[in-house]
């Protein structure tokens, strides 16, 4: 571990990866504060930047947009009412009333303490866990690993959206447009229909950008594009000391909340920021203000649970190859492009790269910090930017982007087939989610099975005959019938 | 005139199970390999998990007839369908106009469909942004981007890719 850590150090500290860092967390900002710009269609539509650098360093940008965008969607929550991002939503409950009685400034510099807080205590955490967890994964085998990916791709389904069926017709589409390409036991070819471009599969990141950005772009105009002109003077950005003692453990004790369900496949910082606000709430008998009319201590809570998914989601996606949430799914696909396996074998493998992730996560946040407290004023007009130059521009990166992939015109077509398929999904409320990630678990699941199978001459007893992934299987199985159960009391 | 679209999870069960029909036929042209683990097997449990969940929604949509109606206002159509014919003629014009010509074509084209009208900021930001764009992968990142056999614009482009810096990456 130590020499991992070593190496990770000497990887990080490297002018370009220092300055991509920093240009990274701008970049987020900058598109964080603008409402509607996702964290997750932010790294999706400039993943394709990384692709001509080492993985270190495409990594830092990457982390870097991720942490930036995901903080700054707490600027237009508290300014303007609107979340930039989904994670800053409960951030609004007592951010904007703060901003209503004059003290946006002093929101925002609370805003700006947690969520470092959050992000930091997350990757330490995360830095020492992750290494005994891969250790684990390394010694389970097929039957298990099946059923962790068959997991995954439940609890997913069964937490990110209003029906789960959908959630698990999603995901499953995602599994299935995986099967494109050549067979990976026998090396057949499977759905090419006579293209030879197909048998190297559909590129997972032109889906990506496609069902994240051209989607959600389709969608901003059927909406409409609007304008928000926004004239508001920022002070006392920087919080007192009094503040900062009245928010120190809400903030601890949501930044370990957040880690943990961070950790969860599927369970991304709005998940996060909801349950730490609510339990902030609920501890905090008396409280004055009230939670909800503009009380510090609610901010704190919401910004640190949902910086500190962050890394948390870094957990499954490094040591299993599963994705914590949509952003770690683009961020394997940016390995994958490298040739990097994420998995239980990268911490064997690649030690310096691991290591320097969770440095680098570190770095960003303490980049937010100084840049959030610093530059607040400036990104406060990043919200007036105007949409009728900024979407044609995102239309621009979603196509070039996927071109530079591998330079073939048919993953732009299939970029644009995954944005039209992905916004008539989204209008008729399929989570898109499920999709990608079923897409990277998916050939994760086939190989698993077949190899099980292949091992038990045809046998499905070596699934059910393993304690450990009958245990896992139960859990998938409880995780779609716990919400359907629910759902139907609630009903009754 | 809008989009009005009745039962749209009956409507979308039924197109799922297709799909997981369809799965089948095509998977039955697969070779099955050897054991029950052939190329067709695991698409085949996946069309399988496709039409059980289908069968669950459209169970559901029998007794349960909320939000299953979608309307789509006619503006919202056009805006729709306008956004993705001009992506799409974008993506199309890549190979004969070439990433500058095309990008810069675009960018006004569609700024001024989103409202922009100012001559000075539209012809500032689309070829800005084109050129800023061209440099980053183009030469910085020596990422190929599509050339036109027609208006070779790029390789009357001043600068880096001149004065020998990254030879051989374009053109």
């Amino acid at each position: 571990m130590l020499a991992g850590l070593l190496e990770g150090l000497s990887l990080v500290f490297q002018p370009l990866a220092l300055a991509l860092i920093v240009f990274g967390v701008v970049v987020g900002i900058v598109m964080g504060s603008i409402p509607g710009m996702t964290a997750t269609m932010t790294v999706a539509v400039l993943v394709s930047f990384t692709f001509g650098m080492n993985p270190t360093e495409g990594m830092m940008l990457l982390l870097g947009i991720y942490g930036g965008a995901l903080y700054a969607g707490s600027i237009p929550a508290i300014l303007i009412r609107t979340p930039g991002t989904p994670s800053a939503a409960a951030t609004i409950f007592d951010g904007f009333p703060l901003s209503e009685q004059g003290q946006a400034g002093k929101a925002i510099g609370i805003a700006t303490i947690a969520s470092f807080v959050g992000g930091a205590v997350s990757v330490l955490i995360v830095t020492v866990l992750s290494p005994q967890i891969a250790n684990v994964a390394l010694n389970i085998g097929s039957p298990e690993y099946f059923a962790i990916a068959f997991f995954g791709l439940t609890i997913i389904a069964s937490i990110s959206g209003d029906s789960i069926t959908k959630g698990m017709l999603s995901g499953l589409l995602g599994m299935l447009i995986a099967t494109v390409g050549l067979d990976p036991t026998l090396g057949q070819p499977r759905f090419t229909f006579g293209f030879p471009e197909l048998s190297a599969g559909i590129e997972f990141i032109a889906v990506m950008i496609g069902l994240f950005g051209l989607a959600e772009g389709v969608n901003r105009y059927r909406e409409g594009i609007g304008t928000i002109d926004l004239q508001q003077d920022l002070s006392g950005i920087t919080p007192s000391r009094a503040d900062l003692k009245s928010i120190r453990n809400v903030t601890l004790g949501s930044s370990v909340a957040g880690s943990i369900i961070g950790s969860i496949p599927g369970a991304g910082g709005d998940i996060a920021s909801f349950v730490t606000y609510n339990e902030a709430k609920r501890w905090a008998k008396n409280a004055t203000p009230e939670f909800g009319s503009g009380n510090i201590k609610g901010v704190a809570a919401a910004e640190s649970g949902n910086n500190s998914s962050t890394a948390g989601a870094l957990v499954p996606t490094l040591t299993l190859g599963i994705p914590g949430d949509s952003v770690t799914a683009i961020l394997i696909g940016a390995l994958l492009v490298h040739g990097i396996q994420p998995g239980p074998g990268l911490f064997d493998n690649e030690p310096g790269l691991v290591f320097s992730i969770f440095i680098g996560f570190f770095l960003v946040y303490v980049v937010i910090l100084v840049l959030g407290l610093l530059g607040a004023h400036v990104w406060v007009r990043v919200i007036n930017f105007p949409a009728k130059y900024l979407w044609p521009s995102i239309f621009v990166l979603c196509v070039v982007g996927t071109f530079a992939l591998r330079g073939n015109l048919l993953d732009m077509w299939v970029m644009v087939a995954a944005g039209v398929l992905g916004f008539i999904l989204r209008m008729d409320g399929y989570p898109l989610a499920p999709i990608v990630l079923g897409m990277i678990l998916g050939p994760i699941a086939e190989e698993n099975l077949r190899r099980s199978l292949e091992l038990s001459n045809g046998s499905w007893d070596i699934i059910y005959t393993s304690p450990i992934a009958m245990v896992i299987l139960l859990l998938a199985a409880a995780s779609l019938v716990a919400p359907i159960a629910l759902q139907y009391r609630e009903s009754e | 005139m809008g989009l009005h679209v009745p039962h749209t999870d009956k409507l979308g069960s039924i197109l799922w199970l297709l799909l997981a029909v369809g799965i089948f036929v095509v998977s039955a042209d697969l070779p099955t390999g050897t054991g029950e683990t052939g190329a067709a097997f695991y698409p085949r449990v996946i069309a399988v998990l496709i039409a059980l969940f289908a069968c669950m929604q459209l169970g559901r949509s029998f007794y349960d007839e909320g939000y299953q109606v979608r309307d789509v206002s006619r503006q919202q159509t056009q805006r729709v369908i306008a956004v993705v014919a001009l992506v799409t003629i974008y993506v199309l014009s890549l190979p004969w106009f070439g990433f500058v010509t095309g990008t810069v074509l675009f960018l006004i084209v569609g700024m001024l469909y989103s409202g922009a009208r100012s001559p000075i900021r539209i012809g500032v930001a689309a070829l800005g942004l084109t050129l800023v764009l061209y440099y980053v992968f183009a030469v910085f990142l020596r990422i190929p981007l599509p050339e036109s056999p027609f208006v070779p614009v790029e390789a009357a482009l001043p600068g880096l890719i001149h004065v020998g810096l990254i030879p051989g990456v374009i053109g």
